[in-house]
């Protein structure tokens, strides 16, 4: 009994020192995977707001800014994706441009919206409300709407390359739409692809 | 041996001359497409692989130009020649710094990778993420998997 209990412990130690290292993910030379890894998103996002910001797109005629929401962008892929990881990027980089102010009040998905907004007007218009200072609850016709919207997904194609390897292929795909006349202002579609042995796995 | 010799320098003359062709640097014939050379004929071409191996031949940086677009962003592009015979991967990080020399902070500033064809021009281009940018730094390494 005494020495399976030295052998449990012993295991659980050595368990316990099993190598783990941070990853470097300023300078991360680590090798390539065949699923979707945060540099993957860091390059599809680098290169998206580049582009949106060279476009001119986002470039208000009267110098103000762009009310920008981000709408539905879809994982059309078999990996478990928030497609958050590239929006959010995206949104940062806009938003610290001075080209775009995000809204929250409305949005495609709930990380989008900020349940806050709906949820003290609702506070507003109960019983509840007669217990706060109407001078500090937000007005009617207060919220302003988005002027832009940002759309899009990322779509995975798997191919057979060879006996031994598959290429995979992940399309970065993202639009910018003007809400009032429904035009596009900007697209653009970012393509990264991957080879390797067949034994890895892309989901 | 002289003859052999003397063909031997007559041919690889041929050569030299041909790639010597003065064209419109705009364009690049791609090995295979353009005329033979010392660097890529069947017979040269390993030793002229082993010389650019030797001698580490790669990526020149010849030209960075600098611009704002019409929204006030700071714009460049890098312009180099790959001088080795084969395809360079490297990639490159942009660091955008304002006019107190502070670096600006981006999720954009991020490892892009570059392919550049072998003994072929190449470019890049980058826009700054914010109109604060008034001077960057460039960061390469070699590019893996």
């Amino acid at each position: 009994m005494k020495k399976l209990a030295m052998l449990f412990i012993a295991t659980a130690f050595m368990a316990g020192c099993e190598k783990v290292t941070k990853i470097d993910t300023t300078n991360d030379a680590g090798k390539q995977v065949m699923a979707l890894d945060y540099r993957d998103f860091d390059q599809a996002a680098s290169e998206m707001i580049q582009s949106l910001l060279h476009s001119g797109s986002l470039n208000r005629q009267d110098g103000g800014k762009y009310v920008l929401t981000t709408s539905v962008v879809t994982n059309d892929t078999m990996q478990r994706i928030d497609t958050d990881l590239l929006t959010s990027k995206i949104e940062e980089d806009l938003s610290s441009s001075g080209q775009v102010v995000m809204t929250s009040a409305v949005g495609g998905k709930d990380s989008n919206r900020d349940s806050m907004v709906n949820d003290i007007r609702d506070v507003r218009d109960s019983a509840k409300g007669d217990e706060f200072d109407r001078n500090t609850m937000p007005n009617k016709g207060t919220l302003i709407a988005p002027d832009l919207s940002l759309s899009g997904k990322i779509y995975q194609n798997n191919l057979r390359y060879d006996k031994k390897n598959q290429q995979v292929e992940y399309y970065f795909q993202l639009k910018l739409t003007d809400l009032k006349t429904g035009k596009r202002f900007w697209q653009k579609e970012v393509l990264i692809g991957k080879r390797g042995s067949n034994k890895t796995v892309a989901w | 041996m002289k003859k052999f010799l003397l063909m031997m320098f007559f041919t690889v003359s041929v050569f030299v001359f041909c790639g010597c062709t003065p064209s419109d640097k705009r364009v690049n014939a791609a090995v295979g497409v353009k005329s033979d050379n010392v660097a890529n004929n069947i017979l040269t071409r390993p030793f002229y692989g082993a010389y650019s191996l030797l001698a580490g031949e790669g990526i020149d940086i010849k030209d960075v130009k600098t611009w704002r677009n019409d929204a006030g962003f700071m714009e460049l592009q890098v312009s180099g020649r790959n001088r080795a015979v084969y395809t360079k991967q490297f990639e490159y990080r942009v660091e955008w710094l304002n006019d107190k020399g502070v670096r600006i902070e981006a999720q954009q500033t991020v490892w892009l990778r570059v392919s550049a064809k072998a003994m072929s021009d190449f470019s890049f281009t980058a826009t700054a993420p914010s109109k604060d940018a008034v001077d960057f730094k460039i960061n390469t390494r070699k590019a893996k998997g």
